[in-house]
């Protein structure tokens, strides 16, 4: 594990896609700091909060900007493999196909979520140093909200990771990811206009749609919700961990 | 008596309901060059896949340095392959897509980078990136990348295509070297057979996903020479005539059918008179001296009979 962990990090350091990803993810965060306000460069549902929540964590509210980005590196480690057919090489002569695959969700999982947790902390310290406390929370509330969000970033990694060696094509696997919220919203909005009663499936579709996910979880919600949304994450974590172990060692490539 | 690298026993590979190959087995010791012949689809390249990990047989086994199963897996890092085209990142360099095997590979001696590109001579294009190398190179530094961590098997899967004929001349030069100095096995799948004679000693026929023969060089180069070639129903009859009546000792039995002669004094119309003489039907009796392509050609023939 070492070994693939030494040799991922000196290819992304070579990727040009990795550079694009963190010059985004500056960006993003650079807005923030600057104008003191959240979204400057935002996707997904508008904000739900009540009460006096600042800047940082209402910014923390909107890291369903991280669903696309975390596409990246899960594309530069796992989709390039199968774009150059570089796989071959690993599992011909050092190692077999269930340990490629483990040491290739256990790196870009561990490797998405450091980054995750690594750039919005910066974040916090940059808006801290450039604004104060008026504009920033005590780091304990505000690595609470992103702490919530994690099992969440988990399961969409853990997803990405899945459909990565299921489709072992780019560009499959960039419509598919891209689309899925947009798909997910269009489904949802559907079916809240056919249920003419109690709209019980769409409210439920909605309410654990991704960016609300995120949204919810930094910004306040019941325990039964974010109870539920923790189960959600790790069903999909678990799901998609095994899927993705047996759709690569058990299909003939 | 030297070891035996790489086993295979009754190998057989189905897809779905296509057999890619057949009831496969061979042997290949300790500093053999062993060339698999076989036209194209004829199951070299599944074959090697089977052997490398990449597919799973659908029935028979494999034994590589002496282990089998799940243990096999472990002697994997003891392979150099080049399976198929050579895949490597377009947006790296040929030194650093090197480095990152050694990464994987847990290789620390990044001297050896250098030492493999010389030896497939690359050096000059050491930095240039992988996407903007022609054929040949790519072809060459997928054989730098099966030489990487030494390996005591070296696996290539049609390592001459598209090199040109000094590079396929030195490339010659580069296996003999690596196989006389180091000792290392290779198995080594080609259709231009010239080449793989060049430097095999060992040689199995493959054509349809069934073994043709499988033989050695002085076996082949035997099979390829002066000979005249007796058809009969009966070769223990005819075997037993030879000697008895026309004192031939070298000859050898081909199959239920054959028997080829090669002794290059006597005429074939005398050994014809002396097999129809002592009863022995005679179907064809002709001189024959097969070249490499149209011994293959006639063991193909023979496979599809």
């Amino acid at each position: 594990m070492i070994r693939t962990i030494r040799a991922e990090l000196y290819r992304l350091s070579k990727s040009k896609g990795m550079l694009i990803f963190f010059l985004l993810i500056i960006a993003i965060f650079a807005l923030t700091v600057v104008y003191r306000n959240d979204g400057g460069i935002s996707l997904g549902a508008p904000l739900d909060y009540t009460g006096n929540i600042k800047v940082d964590i209402r910014q923390v509210g909107r890291n369903f900007n991280f669903y696309f980005l975390m596409i990246i590196p899960v594309f530069c480690v796992i989709v390039s493999e199968f774009n150059e057919k570089t796989w071959k090489n690993t599992i011909s002569s050092s190692t077999s196909r269930a340990r490629f695959y483990i040491h290739k969700f256990v790196f870009t999982l561990g490797f998405s979520i450091i980054v995750f947790l690594a750039a919005n902390a910066l974040f916090y310290l940059a808006n801290r140093l450039v604004n104060g406390s008026e504009y920033s929370s005590s780091f304990g509330d505000f690595m609470k909200a992103l702490g919530n969000q994690v099992p969440l970033m988990t399961a969409l990694v853990s997803l990405f990771i899945f459909l990565s060696f299921l489709f072992r094509k780019g560009a499959l696997f960039n419509a598919v990811t891209i689309v899925t919220p947009i798909l997910y919203t269009t489904v949802s909005l559907i079916l809240f206009e056919i249920e003419k009663t109690n709209k019980f499936a769409a409210k439920w579709l909605l309410e654990y749609e991704i960016s609300t996910m995120f949204s919810k979880l930094a910004l306040g919600c019941s325990n039964d919700y974010r109870n539920a949304a923790f189960l959600i994450c790790l069903g999909v974590t678990v799901c998609s961990f095994v899927l993705g172990y047996l759709s690569f060692t058990k299909r003939e490539i | 008596m030297r070891d035996i690298i790489l086993r295979t026993t009754q190998l057989t590979k189905h897809y779905k309901s296509f057999s890619a190959l057949e009831n496969v087995s061979m042997t290949a010791s300790q500093g053999d060059i062993y060339g698999l012949v076989g036209k194209n689809g004829a199951g070299k390249t599944t074959f090697m896949k089977l052997i490398t990990g990449l597919t799973e047989p659908t029935a028979g086994e494999y034994e590589i340095f002496g282990k089998t199963g799940f243990a096999a897996n472990a002697e994997r890092n003891r392979i150099g392959c080049l399976i198929e085209e050579p895949a490597f990142f377009g947006n790296l360099t040929a030194k650093q897509n090197l480095r990152y095997y050694c990464e994987l590979k847990g290789i620390t001696d990044r001297g050896q980078i250098g030492r493999v590109l010389e030896l497939v001579h690359l050096t000059d294009a050491a930095d240039r990136k992988f996407k903007a190398f022609s054929l040949g190179m790519k072809q060459r530094l997928g054989i730098a990348f099966a030489l990487l961590d030494r390996p005591d098997l070296v696996v290539l899967d049609e390592p001459i295509n598209g090199l040109d004929p000094i590079a396929i001349s030195e490339m010659r030069d580069t296996l003999r070297k690596l196989n006389r100095e180091l000792g290392i096995t290779m198995i080594i799948s080609s259709h231009i057979l010239t080449e793989l004679y060049a430097i095999a000693n060992k040689f199995l026929f493959i054509d349809n996903g069934k073994v043709l023969r499988e033989v050695t060089k002085e076996e082949l180069d035997k099979e390829c020479s002066r000979c005249i070639i007796l058809k009969t129903d009966d070769t223990r009859q005819a075997a037993a005539v030879l000697e008895s009546k026309t004192g031939i000792s070298e000859y050898a039995v081909i199959n239920s059918t054959e028997i080829r002669i090669y002794e290059t004094k006597v005429k074939s119309c005398d050994i014809n008179r002396q097999l129809v003489l002592q009863d022995v039907t005679v179907h064809a009796i002709y001189e024959s001296g097969a070249s490499l392509e149209d011994y293959f050609k006639q063991l193909v023939g023979e496979g599809t009979k």
